[in-house]
């Protein structure tokens, strides 16, 4: 069973989102917040598996809250739910902690798939605000005359990317390619150096503009 | 020697007499003079009274033709919001209002129709969320309170960038998730109207914004490669750069724009800020 936590400040969104969780025979709709605050709060005393939260709520922000979520208790797995598809938004998600990054218009559709992924330690983003990253990613190469540094990396970089993408830490990363922690930590630097990347949040951002990573 | 005495007296009293009228007349000509003077000096006086009056009531009559401009383009945006939300939203919440009015008629209808029905209707949902989202972010996007001044800068200077082609980099330093208002809202502004300028009337391929972060002052500057412009000419302060000026000004701040003719222009701010709380 994955015990769910809804966050949002409107009744009716709230509402909805339930309704549809609960028709899955495996999701359990453990409570529901309408501020940051209580978010938080609940998160703590309800421990759910994944929380779905909106950004724009009054009493601390679903961002804020996602942060202190995700840095109390590591194995809850925070859904953002958006309005927006703009890159800053996932990016502030992202350095939040958050695992996912559903576009609301997309909710309806998305939500199994989403909470899935998420109850499981994986990450979900909305196939829109890839396209919507993809797109402005091309765009902005076109402009400045740039070609795509992906190609610079060799196959192990981009295995270690992946896997970084995917959440892992050096540590893991290290165990799943069968090789030295400091290893996977060198060949982050360079695919970091290479890609123009400068944060754990923007390796993830990156992967997601190129569709590395779901 | 009393005939001596008398001459020598007499004398005496001539020069005396002299004395005296020299005086008078020293005293009634100076008088003259002063009175001269005083009058010269209170026609001039006059004069730049009356001068400084008309100054004054000229910059009255400006003041009251920028404040009726501000007003005419108060009522202009209204009109045009009034108008994007009838025709973009209205037209199309009603439409939809139709359709599911319709989706009743396919109740019996074979699955497939009905469900190509339905997934008609939520494009059509789509559709109003996405001018709804369009029009209020025209408005004041909500990244500004969500996200700080420098994510909503980044991301304007990016949704610029693709509207018009010129290309727009941002440059962002220090604290500046806690700017305070209302200094975001006005950094954010300025950024906007240089912006717009730089692709309406400069014609320029590139701008670049510099946007920095302090304790207790934030700094911006907009530098672009365009057409450029005479500072010192009047005409060519528009009302954007008026309503910059007038911003910058209510919050103590510094404004300086320096442009020359082919050679582009460069908007720079200065804004104090008092001490501000650590978070946002």
């Amino acid at each position: 069973m994955i015990r769910i936590l809804i966050c949002d400040d409107h009744g009716v969104m709230r509402k909805g989102l339930r309704l549809q969780l609960e028709q899955h025979s495996d999701f359990e709709v453990v409570g529901e917040a309408a501020d940051g605050r209580k978010a938080v709060q609940l998160a703590g005393e309800l421990q759910p598996g994944v929380v779905l939260m909106d950004i724009g709520m009054p009493n601390m922000n679903g961002i804020q809250a996602c942060n202190q979520i995700v840095r109390d208790h590591p194995d809850t797995g925070v859904i953002i739910l958006s309005m927006y598809s703009d890159e800053e938004y996932l990016l502030r998600a992202l350095n939040a902690g958050a695992r996912g990054y559903l576009m609301k218009e997309c909710a309806e559709g998305e939500l199994d798939q989403a909470v899935l992924a998420v109850a499981q330690g994986k990450s979900y983003f909305s196939p829109a605000i890839q396209t919507a990253l993809r797109e402005e990613y091309v765009r902005q190469l076109r402009q400045r005359g740039a070609e795509d540094s992906y190609e610079l990396l060799t196959e192990r970089e981009k295995e270690v990317l992946q896997l970084l993408a995917e959440g892992k830490s050096n540590k893991e990363a290290a165990v799943a390619l069968d090789c030295a922690v400091n290893t996977v930590a060198t060949h982050r630097m360079r695919l970091m150096q290479k890609l123009d990347l400068h944060s754990s949040a923007e390796i993830v951002l990156y992967a997601v503009r190129k569709r590395i990573i779901m | 020697m009393a005939f001596e005495r008398k001459s020598v007296d007499a004398g005496r009293v001539a020069l005396q007499h002299f004395i005296r009228d020299f005086l008078l007349i020293c005293v009634e000509g100076g008088s003259l003079i002063v009175a001269a003077l005083t009058t010269w000096r209170v026609a001039l006086l006059n004069r730049r009274e009356r001068q400084a009056r008309e100054r004054a009531e000229e910059a009255e009559r400006e003041q009251h033709r920028l404040a009726m401009r501000v007003v005419a383009a108060q009522e202009e945006e209204r009109k045009r919001i009034s108008l994007e939300l009838h025709d973009a939203v209205g037209q199309l919440a009603s439409a939809l209002g139709m359709e599911l009015g319709r989706l009743e008629s396919y109740v019996l209808a074979p699955p497939e129709q009905f469900h190509a029905k339905v997934a008609e209707v939520k494009e059509m949902n789509s559709e109003v969320v996405r001018a709804l989202k369009e029009i209020a972010s025209g408005l004041r996007p909500a990244m500004l309170d969500q996200l700080g001044l420098g994510a909503a800068v980044r991301s304007h200077a990016r949704e610029f960038s693709r509207r018009t082609g010129v290309a727009a980099e941002v440059r962002l330093e220090g604290e500046l998730e806690a700017v305070p208002e209302p200094h975001r809202t006005c950094i954010y502004r300025i950024v906007q109207e240089a912006l717009n300028n730089c692709a309406r009337h400069a014609g320029a391929r590139r701008a670049v914004i510099s946007l920095s972060g302090a304790q207790d002052s934030v700094s911006l500057t907009v530098e672009d490669d365009g057409a450029g412009f005479d500072v010192r000419k009047k005409s060519n302060n528009g009302l954007g750069l008026v309503g910059i000026a007038e911003r910058v000004r209510d919050l103590s701040g510094n404004l300086k724009i320096s442009s020359t003719p082919g050679k582009g222009t460069v908007l720079e701010v200065l804004l104090p800020m008092k001490e501000v709380p650590a978070a946002l």
